[in-house]
Order: structure tokens, then sequence, then C-alpha cells
């Protein structure tokens, strides 16, 4: 028999001998060439450099310089639209909305649960607009974040959500906080990035669910001004602690207030308030109140925190190794095959079941504390919602709400003072 | 008034400082943490099922996962469990014969009795027929890979997590593929 045929016989027996897939080994001899022919190497395209993300990190803090340079000190709301739609161009279209801010919010919790490591360009991403909150507030959701200024775009017909509506429904940035940082320290799933329903329209393409969360929260956007900033955005939560420090913000009123009240509807997202109005209940009845929710809160704390570890259950679900690890335990451990794609894998994989079911275990003691520390951190939320309306605001005129406010700069137009020194200066020219 | 004023200023003046401080200090303990820069999606081949969903789950298309060969661990056979179909009488580069829906394998004859197989990767859409076929009649030198000149580099995966081996992984951007092969240690 020639070389030839040899071969082929080998390789057909072999072929024979081989249907199921088996770790890699070396079923065929490696050739011998009589020839000059010498097998190449594997081409490899280059790695991309660290240096398109160091620049993406420049590029963002040369936003935020200008965002605060128009918003706290200009005090332009033209300027303020441009450099948002410069952002929205920018770290939209181009970047296509990755990485954010609000996404690092998953990768330092994952590097803080020691699941995984935090790039330098990533903890800048996080760190600088927060920063800059604690000096200037949220200069980042006024001109900067690219969902924001999206939200901004197609706002046509702002509708007012009463108070009692959209405090409660604020609370939903909490709880997307919370599940965000959990299933990203447990290493589940990147949460905020999965249902985030801009990036359809900054990648011009999407999934199903992408593409139909993108077209309700646009339509959403047009009636409700900025609907993800308000009630869903994770990152807005961190902005917010840190803008109510800051000693310099985006202001209505350059100057002192008169309470002329002509800004009173000039803040779509309910962010500007006045002076409180005279409470209509007595102070006995309102210490009363005080005092029950003081003791209302370790309760409150507690009882979130046993909801948390009690949900461990229903959370698990959402890694992808414990779902795997309960559907092999469902299925028949004796059957050659899986029922699903992911158990067939495991099953010709060679892992060993017992390997899973550790790692599922351990993931789920993760669940629970992670739990416990997400119920105790929403029900002090609750809680510190609740006693914030005992207290009275130091507020002498009308202003907006440093945590609340966006920084987007409708308001600045509203205020006749600082169209006052403009009118001044007209007058003066057109006397002499 | 206006002592209570400044003193509360000081106060939240002191607090701002502090916040800063640690805000820097987290990101900076957390960052120093990493000796290496970035990190890239890729694929370990040893855990791959080629399931075919590289193919149809990237936000790219055609998909930014490709077909590579490792070709000091291709045995060069006629017939080629990653070319050929299982039920092709003739092994020739006929496109019916052909497991590739793209045709982006090419067979060229060497020498008698071994022929070379390259993968065109402008063709390739990265289902990992050929990777299937590979691993289960041959010696798996056909493998699946992140081509990194292609990936957005996207901080979810969605193919990461359609994955049903999890077999992707983060590394190390200066050392971004893990190759099969005597090119391994790479």
């Amino acid at each position: 028999m020639t070389v030839a045929a040899t071969r082929i016989a080998l390789v057909a027996l072999l072929v024979c001998g081989c249907a199921i897939a088996a770790p890699a080994i070396d079923r065929v001899p490696r050739p011998e060439f009589e020839g000059p022919y010498r097998p190449p190497s594997t081409a490899v395209p280059s790695g991309r450099s660290s240096r398109r993300e160091m620049l993406d990190v420049t590029i963002l803090a040369a936003f935020l310089v200008l965002a605060t340079e128009v918003v706290v000190r200009r005090r332009s709301r033209r300027a303020a639209v441009l450099v948002g739609l410069g952002s929205l161009a920018y770290f939209g279209f181009v970047r296509e909305g990755c990485l954010c801010p609000i996404g690092s919010v998953q990768n330092v919790s994952q590097a803080l649960a020691g699941e995984a490591v935090l790039p330098l360009a990533t903890a800048a991403t996080f760190v600088l607009p927060l920063g800059f909150a604690l000096w200037r507030g949220r200069v980042f959701c006024g001109a900067v974040c690219p969902a924001g200024a999206l939200q901004d775009l197609v706002l046509v017909r702002p509708a007012a959500i009463p108070a009692w509506i959209a405090e409660p429904l604020s609370l939903g940035r909490h709880l997307y906080l919370s599940l965000g940082a959990l299933l990203a320290a447990t290493g589940s799933t990147f949460l905020v990035c999965s249902w985030d329903p801009f990036v359809a329209v900054f990648r011009r393409t999407g999934s199903l669910r992408g593409v139909f969360l993108a077209g309700v929260f646009l339509l959403l956007a047009a009636v409700v001004a900025r609907p993800y900033c308000r009630f869903l955005c994770p990152y807005g939560v961190l902005l917010g602690w840190c803008a109510r420090l800051a000693s310099r913000r985006a202001s209505t009123c350059p100057s002192e207030c008169v309470r002329c009240r002509l800004c009173q509807s000039a803040c779509p997202a309910g962010a500007l308030h006045g002076p409180m109005a005279p409470i209509p209940e007595s102070v006995e009845h309102g210490i009363r109140r005080l005092a029950v929710l003081i003791a209302l809160t370790p309760v409150a704390v507690a009882g979130g925190a046993l909801a948390g570890a009690r949900l461990e259950a229903v959370l698990a679900r959402l890694d992808p190794t414990v779902r795997l690890a309960e559907t092999m335990l469902t299925e028949d451990p004796a059957a050659a095959a899986g029922s699903t794609l992911e158990t067939r894998a495991f099953r010709s994989g060679g892992r060993q079941m017992a390997d899973l079911a550790a790692s599922a275990r351990a993931i789920r003691s993760r669940f629970r504390v992670g739990g416990a520390l997400a119920g105790a951190y929403l029900g002090s939320v609750v809680m510190v919602a609740l006693l914030r309306r005992s207290r009275r605001p130091r507020r002498a005129g009308y202003g907006p709400e440093p945590a609340d406010c966006l920084a987007c700069g409708r308001c600045f137009d509203a205020c006749p003072q600082a169209r006052a020194p403009l009118a001044l200066a007209q007058e003066a020219a057109d006397l002499g | 008034m206006a002592e209570r004023h400044s003193r509360r200023e000081i106060f939240r003046a002191g607090l701002r400082l502090s916040a800063t401080a640690a805000l820097g200090g987290v990101a900076a303990s957390l960052a120093v943490r990493a000796e290496t820069g970035p990190t890239v999606w890729q694929i370990d081949p040893d855990a791959c099922v080629q399931c075919g969903r590289c193919a149809t789950h990237c936000v790219l298309t055609p998909s930014a996962v490709k077909c590579v060969h490792a070709y000091d661990m291709c045995g060069y056979c006629r017939l080629c469990g990653g070319y050929h179909r299982p039920e092709a009488k003739v092994q020739d580069t006929a496109a019916e014969h052909q497991l590739c829906p793209t045709g982006a394998i090419r067979r060229t004859f060497v020498e008698e009795p071994f022929y070379e197989y390259t993968i065109d990767e402008a063709a390739c859409i990265g289902c990992g027929r050929c990777a299937k076929g590979c691993s289960a009649f041959g010696n798996s030198s056909l493998f699946l890979q992140v081509r990194q000149d292609r990936c957005l580099h996207c901080n979810q995966c969605a193919v990461a997590d359609a994955c049903p081996a999890q077999a992707f992984r983060r590394v190390d951007a200066d050392r971004p593929y893990l190759l099969k092969g005597r090119q391994r240690s790479r």
C-alpha cells in the first residue's frame, strides 16, 4: 500500500472510532515533509494598546472641565447643550457608550469583592465625575453624560411628576445600584450593561431587548425629563452624595434670591424648591413622629438585611454557575448527554460535578452576605428618606436641591437677576 | 447665625476634602493592585465546545470571533475533519463537501499525501463548525479566538454571557491570545 492509502485508512479508522468529542489529542501524527514546505505560524493581529483608553480618560476630564466652566461659571444653557451634544457625539456614537462611568460602578464593585482587577483607566473613569461632583456639583450629568444628553435632546413636553410619585420612584436608583453591585461582586453578570436602554441607540443596532428598551426610554424621555437619571441611574446615587458637599454648584440665581417665583416651573426634573411653607402640624406631633421613625430605623435595616439574605435563593439563580449546578442536579446524572446546551457542554468538558457544586455553594454564600448588605442598605435608604422629611431645609430662597439637580441649565434663563445685568448694560449703552 | 454658617461651611469643607482623599485613595489602591494594564476578552480553546453562539451573539456582524489554525498541530490530512463534511464521498474542494458555510477554508496541496488548510479571515464568521469537526475527527488544531483588532472590548461581552461552557476569560491586553500548539507559551 502506498503511504497515501495507509494514511487514509488510518484516518478513516480514527474517524469511525472518535465520534465523541474528547480533549484534544494527537490522533493524527505530525507530518514529516520531504519537500521544502514548512508549517507557517498562526497569525495574530496585535492587541489594542492602552493608549486609546487613557486618551478617552483625558477627553472625559476635558469635557468635565468644559462642563464646569459653562454650567457653574458662565451659566449658559446654550453652551451646556452644545457641550452635551459634543459628548453625545464622541462618547455616545464614536465610542458607542462603552466604557462609561455608570458601568464602571460594576467594575469597582467587582474589584472590591476581589473578583477582578480594576484597570487604571476604569478607575479614572469612575473617580473623575465623582471628584468634580464633590467640588462643583453634578456637572457630569448636566453636560457630559451621553445618556443624559440623549434624554435632553428628545425632551419635548415635560410632564410634571408629583413629588409623592417621584420620590418613591427615585428609590429605584438605590435598588438598581445594590443589585448591579451585588451581581458584579459575585461575578455573575453586568446587569447595568445588559439592561442599558441607550447602548442600542449608540451602536445603531442591538438585541431585541436592547432595541425595545431603547424605544421605550426614548418615548418616555420625550414626556418625562431624564427618566433614567431620576429613577434608575446607579451612578447618580453616588453623584448625589458627592454633590451635597460641593461648595459651588449650578445655581438658578446668580446672586441673592428675591423670591419672585419666576423660576418655579423652570425645572422639568422637579429639583427646584423654594423655602419651606409653614408647617401645618404641631411641634409635639412632629417630635413624636421623629421618635417613631428613629425607633423604626434599626428595625427597617435589620428587616432589610433578613429579607435580602432570604432572597438569596432567587438572586443566586442569576449566576450562570449556580443555574448550571441546579440544572445538572435536576437532570438524570446517568444520561450521557445533557438536556440543555450548557449541561451538554459541562458533561463533555470533563469537569467534575463535585467541583461545580462546591463553586455553586460558594457563590450562594456570597449572595447571602451580599443580599443581606443590599437589604440593609435599602432599608436604611428608605428610613433616611423618611427621616429627612422631619428636617427643615435651610433654604432662604428658590434654588436647586443639590443632590437632585442635574445641572442641565434650564433654570438659568428663568431668573430675572441673571438677565438684569444684561438689561442694565443695554440701558447704559442706549443712554450714552 | 453667621458663626453657625461658617462652622457649617468649615465642616462641609473638611468632609469634602476627606471624601476626595478617600475617593482617590480607594481608586488608587484598587488600580495599583493591577500589575498589568487593561484586560481584553479571549476564548479558552480547551473549554470551548464550539456551540456556534460566537457567530450569533457578538454585537458585531460578522462576529469578532474567528477560527484560527494551529499549523504545528495539524495533521495535514487528505480527509480533513474540519474541512470536509462527514458524509463527503470525495475529498475535493467542492462546495457541497465543505463544512464551512462561507467557504473560508482554503485547501491547497503540499505534497503527497499532505494538504494545507488556511483560513480566510475576511470570510470567517466564527460559527465553529470546522473547529467542532476538527476536534471530533482530528487533532483539534482549528479553534476559535477573539480577534483583538475587531473586538470592541465591551465591558459586558454578550458572547461571554451566552457561552454555555463559560469559556471566556479576561486576559492581559499585552498577551491577548490563548493559542494552541507550540505557540501556547506566548
